[in-house]
């Protein structure tokens, strides 16, 4: 097995340096480039642009650039620098003499917005979205499947036509526009749960600052609730359309299984009802759902985006958005990258997972 | 795939119609068989579905207001008046409005859709110009999606070795890229420079063509392996051929159920781009650009403004997904007529 | 599943004590879209406690669906039973009893073999926990008792290592094994009867042999019934001490094993044991019944089998053949030639089937 991995994580390097270049490329694909954020503002002269382009790096050419991001040229020195002034590699860790930028010695670079760090934007960003995807993988995995083993189990009964159509209609729904009816009804009629932000304003500072920390180690359970009662509608809005596509398939998997030669082997053992639809037929069900949940991980940082952006929630999608207003490439760069990353690795894992459940996989 | 042929002339692709030796006695108590061309029985296998049949209809509905609507209902844009006070805009039948009390005092046959905060724009005009655009761009970008990702996967899969091997690595990597995070960059900064209504097509056109490509891939690849291709080579059959009669029409099935997913997705997707802005210009109307506004106005209790373009993706993606199983029912050469 | 029978049907008297499965008039039928299947038509037949019973057929006859139906394993829409119905086990109407107790006798008094090892068994399970979960829901006993029943009755099949390949997998195991994993399984309750559908027909011809002289042992062994459902008739000659030939759904012929192979007396039996290729027939054309199986919603009138009949007359078209006695022993056949009316035709009938099985025909069959 853990041969299996190591080879598996070999063999995706290779995809993400084409992830990089992949990025680098659609980065390319704006006319311009970062200095477009100085496009319409009359006020900022040449000389300035010119100071700008330098400072970041922007008058190199393109492959100097790629270069110094992956972090194996020196970007003291300008074109393809691979040696530092020291004369030793670059892409050697800072101790040994080399460089300290680039991906390869983890560093991401700076927002063009704020000067900080990518890495320590993008950081702070992280716990809202983990907390608001990681409650949906948990509330979808869950749901998905109790909705697809009933409709299963009681087929053709009105619960299982409700379902179907839940499932028909949920799908469809642009998950942006579940969101805001949400908000409509929630929040301005029925005006029961927050519709913005992590946290209530007027009770607590705003959620990751050190102030918030404190406050919160004052009165944990008020600001658990809190966060909870801010969480319910994004959570909500994300797991809806996903709930609805996997419980059909969780339904349909659940309806091949149950029609399996073995399943008739087991009843014919005479096992009570319970035990050949739970351990036998259901067991053999979840296979491909598990496979199926761990491709459809990457679609909660998609999810995350609209969420995040109707519910003022704030995490990387947010950050995301407002980095493409601002022209702040370094920091959409650091979020493509890690999510594409983070992307591959969910692929591994659910072929590991499937691997480990099934017995009949070699590896 | 012709038509019912006369029962003395043998084609390859036709089960042989000709009456069992024996005489007319033998035939007695066996059942007669009349083979259908590929496509009658599909056609049959669809009429059976009935959310197939009101898929279709639901469709055909959506176009045809789409085509005549814009007709009785033209687009006007409405210039932002200077200095103008947030206005809530009123609900559907309303002709007036008292501001203070949220509640409107005269009701008339008018704004069945109600109108927009703000801009005070008919929602329901918005509605049916915005069809227009959001149609032709789910289908076309299916079309630019399925067209590049057949081409891609059937050279993958036909062609196979090094090449394959390339394209699928290609493939991977587009695949673990966050798409719509992917789709907004793009679409956004592509606006920069051209803001119309293709570049937005194509940039969902270009980004909606793997899934397709991998099916096609694995299915060249299976069906080049399976015994009937073996079998139709040994009685002769050309290469060409066998791709055509033989391969394809098992391919249809599973690349019309992506393909209707692949409408429903990027008429979706372009419904959040262009309510995020980064979309089409609202000078032309999609039922995503005119929710861009809505969320400032949803909190004063706005209903009518989100829900009618809502309904009408819905719709629109429904319709679409109902007609795609149903195609995928009728030409799945398993599945009963 | 649904219990089919209601309590107001009339009941028959149980039968005699000897008699451990006792068939009465078993009649299922399948409500399909286009109309009624009538799989099983009719069927009546006993089984004795340590005798062997052989159905034989060919696909579509309706075997598999009667063993199915005893089990109660039939889904019961689409499928109906006739009220009129009747299936002692054991000195008990099983057709009646409610699923709980039906249960109870399954995998504990009545075990059943699948034809298809590969998929009859859970593919993500051990051997080991399928046999020992059967154990521990029947017999009440512990885990470990259980694990070790298991690893008994693989043994009692001959698996070589019992104690390592009850951890094994399904699809760890070579076809032959995975069936005697099967047989293993239906064993481990020691039930008093054993139905086998085609449990042969998936493995390869050695293997066949030896499968057939496992169940043969054990049934010696632990005394219990078997019933063979197969096609094959060379698996039939090996194993049973009675036959019974089912064709759409109704039994054609019934006797001894060596009645009904060596001197088979009805015409659908006649062609079955005629096509059989044999060295001495050498030279012949090789002998098939002619036609084919007829549609189910569209069978002949009276005697389903007069359209391939060599020696079918007009009585055969008007009039339907019951299950005629042949002699004294609880012999029977479904031919008109078996009634006085039929009684002139018989002997030529007889002759001309001797007559293929020493040189085999050499022209197609009078009447076509």
């Amino acid at each position: 097995m853990a041969k299996y991995v190591v080879r598996r994580l070999i063999q995706a390097i290779p995809v993400i340096i084409g992830i990089t270049i992949a990025i680098y490329a659609i980065m390319l694909l704006a006319p311009g480039g970062p200095q477009q954020r100085f496009a319409n503002n009359p006020k900022i002269t040449n000389e300035q642009r010119e100071k700008f382009k330098k400072a970041w790096g922007l008058d190199q050419p393109i492959p100097v650039q790629y270069c110094r991001w992956i972090g194996f040229c020196d970007p003291d020195q300008d074109g393809i620098a691979l040696l530092t002034v020291k004369n030793v590699p670059n892409f050697l860790p800072e101790s040994l003499g080399g460089g300290d930028n680039g991906m390869i010695h983890g560093d991401l670079g700076f927002s063009i917005d704020s000067g900080e760090s990518v890495g320590g934007r993008i950081g702070k960003a992280a716990l809202p979205t983990l907390l608001l995807a990681g409650s949906a993988l948990i509330l979808w995995i869950t749901l998905a499947i109790l909705l697809g083993v009933f409709a299963a189990l009681k087929r053709y009964s009105f619960f299982d036509q409700a379902a179907t159509v839940f499932s028909y209609i949920g799908f469809a729904m642009p998950t942006f526009w579940l969101g805001l009816m949400l908000i409509l009804i929630f929040g301005a009629s029925l005006k029961v749960l927050p519709v913005s932000g992590m946290v209530d304003a007027r009770l607590s500072p705003p959620f990751g600052s050190d102030q918030y920390w404190t406050y919160f180690g004052k009165s944990p359970g008020t600001a658990i609730v809190d966060i909870v009662r801010h969480l319910i509608l994004p959570v909500v809005t994300l797991v809806v359309v996903s709930v609805a596509g996997d419980s059909r398939f969780v339904r349909a998997s659940m309806l091949e299984a149950l029609g399996q030669d073995y399943v008739r082997t087991a009843r014919a053992k005479g096992l009570p009802n319970r035990i050949v639809t739970f351990r036998h037929a259901l067991r053999n069900a979840l296979l491909p759902v598990v496979t199926n949940i761990g491709l459809e991980i990457p679609f909660l940082f998609s999810g995350a985006v609209v969420t995040e952006s109707i519910f003022s929630w704030p995490g990387e999608g947010r950050l995301f958005i407002n980095s493409i207003t601002n022209f702040d490439y370094t920091i959409l760069m650091g979020i493509l990258l890690i999510a594409a990353i983070l992307t591959v690795l969910a692929n591994l894992l659910a072929d590991i997972l499937y691997a480990v459940v099934d017995p009949r996989i070699k590896y | 795939m012709g038509a019912m042929i006369p029962p003395n002339v043998t084609d390859p692709d036709q089960p042989d119609v000709t009456p069992p030796e024996g005489g007319p006695a033998a035939a007695d108590y066996e059942v007669s068989l009349r083979s259908l061309s590929q496509w009658e029985l599909a056609w049959r296998k669809f009429r059976q579905h009935r959310l197939a049949i009101v898929g279709l209809g639901l469709l055909f509905g959506l176009v045809l207001a789409a085509i005549v609507g814009p007709i009785f209902v033209p687009f006007t844009p409405v210039p932002p008046v200077p200095n103008q006070l947030v206005y809530t805009g009123r609900p559907p039948f309303c002709v007036s409005l008292d501001e203070a009390k949220h509640a409107c005092t005269q009701f008339g046959l008018v704004r069945p859709f109600g109108e927009t905060g703000g801009l005070q724009a008919d929602v329901f005009m918005l509605v049916l110009n915005g069809a227009r655009t959001s149609l032709f761009l789910g289908f076309t970008s299916m079309a630019i999606g399925v067209l590049i990702g057949t081409i891609v996967g059937a050279v993958a899969g036909y062609v196979g070795g090094f090449v394959d091997n390339l394209l699928m690595r290609f493939v991977d990597v587009m695949l673990s890229l966050p798409l719509l995070f992917v789709i907004l960059v793009v679409a956004r900064f592509f606006k920069g420079a051209q803001d119309n209504v293709w570049s937005i097509i194509i940039v969902f056109g270009l980004f909606s063509w793997m899934g397709v490509s991998r099916l096609v891939r694995s299915l060249f690849l299976s069906i080049r392996e399976r015994e009937f291709v073996e079998a139709a080579k040994a009685v002769g059959v050309r290469d060409r051929r066998i791709i055509f009669k033989h391969i394809l029409p098992n391919a249809f099935s599973p690349i019309v159920v992506a393909a209707s997913l692949i409408v429903g997705g990027n008429i979706s997707g372009e419904a959040f781009v262009s309510f995020l802005g980064f979309g089409i210009n609202p000078s032309t109307p999609t039922w995503g650009n005119i929710l861009s506004n809505a969320l400032a106005f949803i909190a004063q209790g706005n209903w009518w403004w989100p829900l009618f373009p809502g309904l009408a993706i819905i719709l629109a993606v429904l319709a679409v997904n109902f007609v795609g199983d149903g195609l995928r029912d009728a030409f799945d050469p398993r599945s009963r007529a | 599943m649904t219990e089919i029978i209601s309590a107001e049907v009339p009941r028959g008297a149980p039968p005699a004590r000897d008699v451990l499965l006792d068939v009465r008039n078993l009649k299922t039928y399948f409500r399909v879209l286009d109309g009624l299947v009538p799989a099983v038509d009719g069927v009546s037949f006993s089984l004795k406690r340590g005798q062997t019973l052989g159905i034989v057929g060919e696909s579509g006859s309706g075997k598999s669906v009667t063993a199915l139906t005893i089990m109660r394993l039939i889904d019961i829409p689409p499928a109906e039973i006739a009220a009129e119905s009747e299936v002692w086990f054991d000195g008990r109407e099983i057709l009646g009893l409610k699923m709980d107790e039906m249960r109870k006798i399954r995998g504990n008094d009545v075990a059943m073999i699948f034809q298809e090892p590969l998929t009859s068994l859970n593919p993500v399970f051990t051997v080991g926990d399928q046999i020992a979960e059967q154990v521990v829901n029947h017999k009440k006993v512990s885990k470990k008792a259980a694990w070790d029943r298991a690893i008994e009755s693989l043994q009692l099949v001959g698996i070589p290592s019992p104690e390592r390949r009850v951890k094994a997998y399904p699809h760890e195991m070579s076809g032959g094994m995975r069936q005697r994993v099967m047989i293993a399984m239906a064993l481990s309750c020691e039930p008093k009867l054993l139905i086998a559908d085609e449990p042969t027909t998936a493995l390869d011809v050695t293997i066949q042999a030896q499968i057939l002289e496992l169940l043969k042992t054990i049934q010696d062994r632990t005394g219990s019934a078997l019933l063979l459902i197969t096609h094959d008739l060379g698996v039939v000659a090996e194993m049973v001490d009675n036959v019974i030939v089912m064709y759409t759904g109704q039994i054609v012929e019934q006797g001894t094993v060596n009645d009904v192979l060596i001197e088979p007396r009805a015409p659908y039996t006649m062609g079955l044991i005629e096509s059989i290729p044999s060295v001495d027939k050498r030279g012949g054309k090789l002998s098939a019944i002619k036609g084919t199986v007829p549609n189910p919603f569209n069978l002949p009138p009276a005697c389903r089998f007069e359209p391939r009949c060599p020696y079918h007359w007009e009585l055969c078209s008007r009039v339907e053949p019951q299950l005629y006695d042949i002699g004294t022993t609880g012999r029977q056949a479904r031919c008109h030639l078996y009634t006085p009316e039929g009684a002139s035709r018989q002997q030529a009938a007889l002759d001309s089937h001797r007559q293929a099985m020493t040189v085999g025909r050499t022209d197609p069959p009078s009447g076509r």
